[in-house]
């Protein structure tokens, strides 16, 4: 049985964004947020070398999904992907708990998505307006 | 978007990445940071319910994050026997390299229940396995007659 998702883990995330900008300044959350990419996503660059975009496709249908977000994924082949998030779950979630949100919260999609085009050879690119609605799209190099 | 799903791989980055770049004390600084800065909810709970609150706690988050434990309650203790932590248990699926201090940041817990005159105490059976037993009681008062 699948249980609930605990999405005040969020909450705890954005803490630890803020403790690492505190103590060790914004480059330290973008250097931890690049280990974490590439510690955790290996499956996910493996599976879009392999199968191409759709494996993205249907990485952030999933994750969206699960959490109730609002989004719209448009992908044109292996050319390009444009995922709109409308209404970001995260963020949605803290501003509704009372938690802090870390102010450059979204970094963590710019990094994580620069990495993961870094090694399937796609361009990453997002704009974001830190309020929970953004736009991210990666094309062919 | 890191989902929630995610988050406990992203913790034991978060203090692997301490660690390395700044010494364990600088993870132990971060638990204590989560503990101040992140559990408000906790805290107020036992603030203002003592062991109920504790128990309202964490039937919350460990049923949301399935965990397989027991639980026992009485007046003046409150004790959890974690059989499967669901931290472990997601870090073990994915196959990624545990931050070899990470079941100690548990004592986060610990900087709150003793604001409120109880003692916590976690004894770690199998790290390995995500086995632990945490009990916390309320601090007996000292007897100052010498009877």
């Amino acid at each position: 049985m699948k249980g609930k998702i605990h999405k005040d883990f969020h909450g705890a995330l954005s803490v630890g964004f803020e403790f690492l900008d505190k103590n060790f300044g914004k480059k330290a959350v973008e250097e931890y947020l690049k280990q974490f990419a590439e510690n955790i996503y290996g499956w996910l660059i493996k599976k879009i070398k392999n199968n191409g975009l759709s494996e993205l496709e249907r990485y952030w249908s999933e994750i969206f999904s699960e959490e109730e977000g609002e989004f719209e994924i448009k992908r044109r082949d292996n050319e390009e992907i444009v995922l709109k998030v409308k209404k970001c779950p995260a963020i949605y979630h803290m501003k509704e708990k009372g938690y802090p949100v870390y102010s450059d919260f979204c970094i963590q999609c710019k990094v994580i998505n620069e990495v993961i085009g870094n090694k399937t050879c796609y361009i990453s690119k997002i704009k974001y307006d830190k309020k929970g609605r953004c736009e991210q799209k990666l094309r062919k190099k | 978007m890191i989902p929630a799903k995610e988050f406990i791989l992203a913790y034991n980055e978060l203090f692997k990445f301490l660690h390395r770049k700044y010494g364990k004390k600088a993870v132990v600084n971060f638990w204590f940071y989560i503990s101040d800065n992140f559990l408000k909810n906790l805290d107020k709970l036992v603030k203002e319910k003592g062991i109920a609150g504790m128990a309202e706690y964490w039937t919350h988050t460990l049923t949301e994050e399935k965990a397989v434990y027991t639980m026992s309650v009485g007046p003046d203790y409150f004790e959890i026997f974690m059989k499967k932590c669901p931290s472990v248990g997601i870090m073990n699926k994915r196959k990624v390299k545990k931050y070899p201090y990470y079941c100690e940041h548990c004592v986060l817990y610990k900087r709150i229940i003793e604001k409120y005159g109880f003692v916590y105490k976690i004894k770690f059976i199998d790290k390995e396995k995500g086995v632990c037993k945490i009990k916390i009681h309320k601090k007996r008062e000292k007897n100052g007659d010498n009877c």
